[in-house]
């Protein structure tokens, strides 16, 4: 019913009614209300982690003065079971060895022909 | 020759609506244009070859849609169990809002927060992008949707498909099919939306802008940044701790080094997995009666605008900081802060090197990009905390 309304107001006085109209609906709904409130905590939310990782380095150097960071994190820390099996390189290696045997048994050699 | 003709009553054919045709085409469509087009081929065509199956007619009391659910009835004094479609068990990943925060783990696996971490400000687009959703809440409200309703198609500007997913499921569960096939083809069709828009507020010489490298960021920040977010993020929009939670707790497999393994595991396999089973459902669910509606087009429209506006709120954001900025940021970096990742960063890149070939966004754009997807999140929890 407000939105008919509403259109017979823009119909009559031309599409530079339609901001107003949408804020007219809106603000008799609390639309507007859940809106705003809802871009102030996005906003927010992203402001304090906008905080936080700009003072993180600051923080860190501070703790680095008592806990240094190691310059190769990559080969002291990662866990030997963390890491995935390649299958792939394994059945290579299997197969590699097992065509070896092969040839070796057949007399067949890996030279080139000349 | 009765036996026949009773058979050919129950084929296809003979129940084919015109609905059902027309869906079967848009499914063949979505399938055209990932395989020639390249267009999100790991999600159209899996929500294209849904499309089709879902409006195929299928025989009265044959349990084989999304919508035939298991029942419990009361027969004889006693309860029974009467299973549903095979259909219908894959969709209540959706339906119940299961599949979207799982593929959240696999992003979270995936997603290299370092951009950000090393430009904190390129933080603030990716709120600035949010505008998007919440000007296109009041376009709905306006346009008589409910406020469940008009949440959930907002949420399509957040350019994040498993959120919009999410959220809708929460709140308007009959428009989900609408709201998740517009917030996917938005998604696809980033490369074609978003550069007239960036052209359109941005000058020559405000594109021509080459922003300074990232710095090194060192391992602890990493490993410390997706707890701390989560609880900043979480305290602050308790709603989102499904999806923010998942995201985190897949950058921490990543970021600690000791479960490469699962990390591997949740970036691949697992997430392929899921995205098959959320796609194909998805599209199941776009049955002709349900989803060819006037209501459907709408949700279309105020999905083109929600995309449309949250671009314009991200570039035009990046101007105005800009204003008291000494070192500038290339604008067209805002246009990142919807968080359609990575495709918007790579829009940045495209638009940034038609202008000048040497000048390298692309790292840039992924700091506003991975603001989005947790903006986005943020949006959508506090939208499902307010209305539910």
């Amino acid at each position: 019913m407000l939105t008919a309304n509403l259109l017979v107001l823009i119909a009559h006085n031309g599409w530079m009614w339609a901001p107003f109209a949408l804020i007219w609906a809106t603000t008799n709904s609390g639309g507007i209300s859940i809106a705003v409130t809802g871009m102030l905590i996005v906003a927010c939310a992203l402001l304090l982690i906008y905080v936080f990782i700009s003072s993180l380095p600051k923080v860190l150097a501070a703790v680095a003065t008592v806990w240094p960071e190691v310059d190769e994190p990559h080969a002291g820390l990662t866990h030997p079971e963390s890491l995935a099996l390649d299958d792939d390189d394994v059945l290579a290696a299997i197969g590699f060895v097992l065509h070896h045997r092969l040839q070796k048994q057949s007399g067949v050699s890996n030279r080139p022909q000349r | 020759m009765d036996i026949l003709l009773e058979f050919l009553k129950t084929t296809g054919f003979a129940s084919l609506s015109f609905g059902n045709a027309a869906m079967i085409v848009i499914g063949i469509v979505f399938i055209a244009l990932a395989i020639i087009k390249d267009y999100e081929p790991l999600l159209l065509v899996p929500i294209g070859m849904g499309v089709i199956v879902g409006n195929i007619p299928v025989i009265q009391g044959m349990s084989l849609t999304v919508y035939d659910e298991h029942l419990w009835v009361m027969k004889d004094g006693n309860i029974k169990y009467l299973p549903g479609s095979v259909l219908s068990y894959l969709y209540m990943g959706v339906s119940y809002g299961i599949y979207p925060p799982l593929i959240f783990l696999g992003i979270g696996a995936m997603t290299d927060f370092s951009t950000m971490l090393s430009n904190p400000k390129l933080t603030l687009l990716g709120a600035a992008a949010q505008v998007g959703v919440f000007l296109t809440f009041l376009g709905s409200l306006y346009l008589d949707f409910n406020f469940k309703e008009a949440a959930a198609i907002g949420i399509i500007g957040g350019a994040d498909g498993p959120t919009a997913i999410f959220l809708a499921a929460k709140l308007a569960p009959e428009l989900l099919g609408a709201i998740a096939i517009a917030a996917y083809s938005y998604m696809a069709l980033v490369p074609v939306i978003q550069p007239p828009i960036m052209r359109l507020l941005t000058t020559r010489e405000e594109r021509l802008i080459r922003m300074k490298p990232p710095r090194k960021v060192s391992r602890r920040e990493k490993m410390i940044f997706p707890v701390a977010a989560f609880l900043i993020c979480t305290m602050i929009a308790p709603g989102a701790i499904v999806l923010l939670g998942m995201l985190f707790f897949g950058n921490l497999l990543k970021e600690s080094l000791v479960t490469e393994r699962l990390a591997n595991t949740a970036r691949t396999a697992f997430i392929d997995i899921v995205t098959i089973l959320l796609g194909f459902s998805v599209g199941a669910s776009t049955q002709a009666d349900t989803f060819l509606r006037s209501q459907s087009l709408l949700i279309f429209g105020l999905g083109a605008l929600s995309f449309a506006v949250a671009t314009a709120g991200g570039l035009l954001f990046a101007k105005f900081m800009n204003l008291f900025l000494t070192e500038k940021i290339n604008p067209l970096v805002g246009a990142a802060g919807v968080s359609a990742v990575p495709d918007s960063a790579r829009v940045v890149q495209m638009v940034g090197q038609q202008e000048d070939p040497h000048n390298f966004l692309l790292m840039h754009a992924m700091a506003p990009n991975v603001a989005g997807v947790i903006g986005s999140a943020v949006a959508a929890g506090v939208l499902w905390a307010v209305l539910t």
